[in-house]
């Protein structure tokens, strides 16, 4: 099994997040250098993820505070306001991480290679669970307006 | 000439934002259809003559490639171009796509210019 470039695979992941987001939702990101739970004391976080098989197995995930994946999917629908259907948030952040997957999978590994896409689903995630996360995965945290997302690959054994 | 056009799509929000991206092209519609995967998409088609088809391969319960060779079965059904909108990249996937029939691959997120010349190329 081929062996990841940790250091190539963030650099990657950074470009595709950046590209997407300001492609997909009009908004500009900058990396950090220290990655961070984007939701201490602000309110609650989403977390998109999307399993890949192929070459290498394993997720691709965003974790998105509540009020920027709001405006996020309000930028997707072209739409004005500030009220969205919870439901619509949850696809606009799914279908974030599907195209991040997409792209990632694609920059990292040549447009020779398959992978198969399961289909992306959405959680909580607590700050607990985000120090598992970090543990386990490629994580990089950017900056949005005034607010703060992570993107990670986590690839299986 | 307005067309009748089917999504085939599990995102909802993607649904939407290409049925906007039709219009925002200037492409004439007479109606969209909708559906969140092959299964219901076949269903559709079963009692709907569509122009042209924009699929995602990626769904739940039936996927775009299978929806694709469920089509190329039937006579009725294989004619209707089918344009694959997806995140894939992968070159062999495009490929093995095209051999199956499918006339244009649109890679999310998409553009109205690139939709407007895609429906151009394959509706004359």
């Amino acid at each position: 099994m081929m062996s990841i470039d940790t250091k190539r695979a963030k650099k990657e992941l950074v470009v595709t997040i950046i590209e997407v987001l300001e492609q997909m939702v009009f908004m500009f990101a900058d990396p950090v250098d220290k990655p961070e739970y984007p939701c201490n004391g602000k309110g609650i976080c989403l977390h998109s993820s999307i399993e890949f098989s192929g070459v290498r197995n394993g997720s691709i995930g965003l974790i998105i505070p509540t009020i920027l994946a709001s405006d996020m999917a309000l930028n997707i629908l072209g739409m004005e306001g500030d009220i969205i259907a919870e439901e619509m948030i949850i696809d606009a952040t799914q279908e974030l991480a599907n195209v991040v997957c997409g792209r990632f999978l694609t920059l990292f590994f040549g447009d020779k290679v398959v992978f198969r896409l399961n289909s992306p689903s959405t959680t909580i995630l607590k700050k607990d669970a985000m120090d598992t996360l970090e543990s386990r995965s490629i994580i990089i945290g950017l900056t949005i307006e005034e607010s703060s997302m992570l993107g990670y690959v986590m690839f299986k054994d | 000439m307005a067309y009748n056009i089917l999504v085939v799509d599990d995102s909802r929000i993607i649904r939407r934002v290409l049925i906007k991206t039709l219009s925002i092209a200037n492409i004439p519609i007479n109606t969209v259809l909708e559906a969140e995967n092959g299964k219901n998409a076949l269903e559709l088609l079963d009692r709907s003559w569509v122009d042209i088809i924009f699929a995602d391969i990626n769904m739940p319960v039936m996927n775009g490639i299978e929806m694709i060779k469920h089509m190329q079965a039937r006579d009725l059904l294989k004619s209707i171009p089918v344009v694959i909108i997806s995140t894939e990249g992968s070159k062999t996937r495009i490929n093995e796509l095209k051999s199956m029939g499918v006339k244009a691959y649109i890679r999310k997120p998409f553009m109205p210019e690139t939709i407007k010349k895609v429906v151009g190329e394959l509706m004359g």
